[in-house]
């Protein structure tokens, strides 16, 4: 809108021109409030933000302008006209200002109260904000779609031939359909209660099994107990054979070391008297006493002999030798005199 | 007006979702021959189509005459979600007819079933553990996923799926395979995990596991364990219940573990004794018959014979039940808590 606003050609200053921007139509109210009303007053009549008929818009030049009674100038330029002009049209206002105001109005309300407006006719009537309207419609016939073109049907042409048909000879379709209805029934049926009967032996034998199942079952945990029972039985039957296999074991064991004991006794009663007689014999029973003279005691004196013997023998050896150093000695005196006596004999 | 000119248009199919159906005798071999189609919408429409047909009897053998089952084996790997679970909702319906379960145990369907267990989409697997549990149901199938060595996923598969109804279908397929042969469960730890779900929040699931565990505990192996990670209080504690499922297979499994003397004692001192005999008035006759067992076996227990021979009016009652083996039970239980050494 703005667009369209600035797109109106702008006209030269001289002569007269009027613009104004596009704006929506409001909506016409019924009544006219107090502050519109005043404001229409200040206005001198034209009415702001309202379209007002162009016909009668004061600013709107109509008519010939070649005709048109231009003001002349020079009356407005007189001050005095202009003044009384102006006082003309305050006086107007003031006059209609205090004509308003003498008109009697109401008392105002008393204190706390206050006035509130109250049809008083007969009927009560409903006040609204909105004009008043009717609508009207009108609505046209829709075009009707084209028929179809009819069958194209070519002239007849050949000779016509004729049959008479007479009662009963065409299909009558009441009684026609009667033994096909049947058939259909039938076999609908015949497959209804064959698949009834299915479902029902089907049922029949789940039952029988249920029941046979129970007794199997029920069979089946006693005929476990029973073998439960005889497993036990064998086992403790095997455990007694065990016991008793132990028992007699431990009874030949028993016999067996009785008699090797009275064995054993009878054999060592003799024995031990021989044994002692050997023993003593080979001089395991000894007297201490005698013992120990014959370890300690002859063993002592027997080195203290030889010692002393051993003496006896060193003392004689000296002897001995002595003897024959005195011998030797002689021997050669005895010699040496020989000589002497030989030499002095002769 | 009607004109005679016939149209060289197919009639308009009104179920795009669906093989049209060829007529009688060739209906079967017809969707068979789509199966192998190369066109994936083709083989989705002939399986949808088969699914239903299947329910009747006679296009199920039909069907195996002209060896639609190896097909189907052979779309459990296919890549389409949809081709998957059709065809395991297909074997799931021929595995409902022994000549059905006869005909996937001849093409070894266990091992390509067991596969799925780990399918992403949960209808797949829904329907391969429905499959897998009905496989189950004939002994020889049993024997067939003990033997593939199935067991071990199995349980790692109770424990690791979220819902409840898998964890029924697989606790069914676990009864029936136990029901067989229990050892292998036993090595994979196949009682730890039934245990746990002894104290499961689904009644449903709660009867299952101890239905399991009795079956596991008929084996020698299967007791000691049982007593070795403490399964008796969880089941003395499954006594106090109301529902009939639960109270036969706790009670049967209590009498399983019991017949060892070191399964006797540990019931005994988990105090199950006041239980049974409340049981041995139970209205369901199963109820009856396995807490009539259990106190059998308790009362060669010295101590647990002096306490019985309290309630030996309530055995003795039991003796002249109308159910005739509840008769017998009875008065094999009055003869042991009555025998004196």
């Amino acid at each position: 809108m703005k667009k369209m606003a600035t797109v109106l050609p702008q006209k030269p200053q001289g002569t007269y021109s009027f613009v104004s921007q596009p704006r929506t139509v409001q909506h016409r109210k019924k009544f006219r409030d107090q502050q519109q009303l005043q404001q229409e007053q200040q206005n001198d009549g034209s009415l702001q933000g309202q379209y007002a008929n162009i016909m009668y818009d004061r600013r709107i030049v109509r008519g010939n302008t070649y005709a048109q009674n231009v003001l002349p100038t020079s009356a407005l330029t007189n001050p005095l006209e202009v003044q009384r002009q102006q006082e003309t049209r305050r006086r107007n206002i003031a006059k209609r200002r205090a004509k308003e105001h003498l008109r009697p109005k109401t008392v105002e309300a008393v204190e706390g109260r206050k006035h509130q407006d109250v049809q008083t006719e007969l009927y009560l009537e409903e006040l609204g904000d909105r004009v008043e309207e009717v609508d009207a419609q009108c609505q046209t016939d829709p075009f009707l779609d084209r028929p179809a073109s009819p069958l194209f049907i070519p002239a007849k042409t050949g000779v016509d031939a004729a049959t008479q048909i007479y009662d009963g000879d065409l299909f009558d379709f009441d009684v026609e359909v009667k033994p096909i209805l049947e058939v259909l029934v039938g076999k609908t049926l015949e497959q209804a209660s064959l698949e009834v009967m299915e479902e029902e032996e089907l049922a029949a034998m789940r039952a029988q099994q249920k029941a046979f199942l129970e007794l199997r079952n029920a069979e089946l945990v006693e005929t476990q107990r029973l073998e439960e029972k005889e497993r036990r039985h064998r086992e403790e039957k095997a455990r007694r054979m065990q016991q008793q296999k132990e028992v007699l074991e431990l009874e030949v064991d028993t016999s067996q070391r009785v008699a090797a004991r009275a064995f054993a006794q009878g054999y060592l009663s003799d024995l031990v008297p021989s044994v002692f007689s050997s023993l003593t014999d080979s001089g395991y029973f000894y007297d201490p006493v005698e013992r120990d003279l014959e370890t300690g005691f002859m063993v002592w004196l027997m080195e203290r002999v030889e010692v002393n013997l051993r003496d006896a023998a060193l003392g004689r050896a000296m002897l001995d030798s002595i003897i024959r150093d005195i011998v030797k000695t002689k021997n050669r005196e005895f010699e040496k005199l020989e000589a002497a006596n030989i030499v002095d004999a002769p | 007006m009607a004109s005679t000119r016939i149209s060289s248009n197919y009639p308009p199919n009104i179920d795009p979702t669906r093989a049209p159906e060829a007529y009688g005798i060739r209906k079967v071999p017809k969707l068979n021959q789509a199966l192998r189609d190369k066109d994936l919408i083709t083989r989705q429409r002939a399986l949808m189509t088969l699914s239903d047909k299947l329910h009747g009897p006679e296009h199920v053998s039909e069907a195996i005459r002209v060896g639609v089952v190896p097909k189907l084996l052979r779309l459990l790997k296919d890549a389409d979600v949809v081709v998957r679970e059709k065809s395991t909702e297909c074997s799931y319906v021929i595995a409902g007819h022994a000549v059905g379960r006869a005909a996937l145990l001849n093409s070894v369907a266990t091992k390509r079933i067991a596969e799925l267990f780990d399918d992403p989409a949960d209808v797949v697997r829904h329907f391969a553990y429905k499959t897998m549990g009905r496989i189950a149901e004939q002994a020889v199938g049993a024997e067939q996923i003990v033997q593939a060595d199935l067991l071990p996923s199995l349980v790692g598969k109770l424990q690791s799926e979220q819902s409840c109804a898998f964890k029924e279908h697989i606790l069914d397929t676990l009864h029936s395979c136990l029901m067989v042969e229990a050892t292998s469960a036993l090595v994979c730890g196949a009682l730890e995990v039934l245990r746990d779900f002894l104290a499961h929040e689904s009644v449903q699931i709660r009867a299952k596991a101890a239905l399991a565990m009795m079956d596991v505990c008929f084996a020698l192996g299967g007791k000691e364990q049982a007593c070795e990670i403490g399964c008796i209080a969880p089941l003395v504690e499954l006594l106090a219940e109301s529902s009939r499922d639960v109270l036969a297979n706790a009670t049967g499994a209590l009498a399983a573990i019991s017949t060892t003397t070191r399964g006797k004692y540990a019931t005994y001192k988990a105090g199950a004794i006041r239980w049974l005999v409340e049981l041995t008035k139970h209205r369901s006759s199963e109820v009856r018959v396995n807490s009539l067992k259990a106190l059998t076996m308790l009362a060669e227990i010295p101590d647990a014979r002096t306490e019985l021979l309290g309630d030996i009016a309530k055995l003795r009652d039991c003796v002249n039940d109308k159910n005739s083996a509840v008769g017998k039970h009875a008065s094999i239980a009055v003869g042991v808590v009555t025998w004196t050494p």
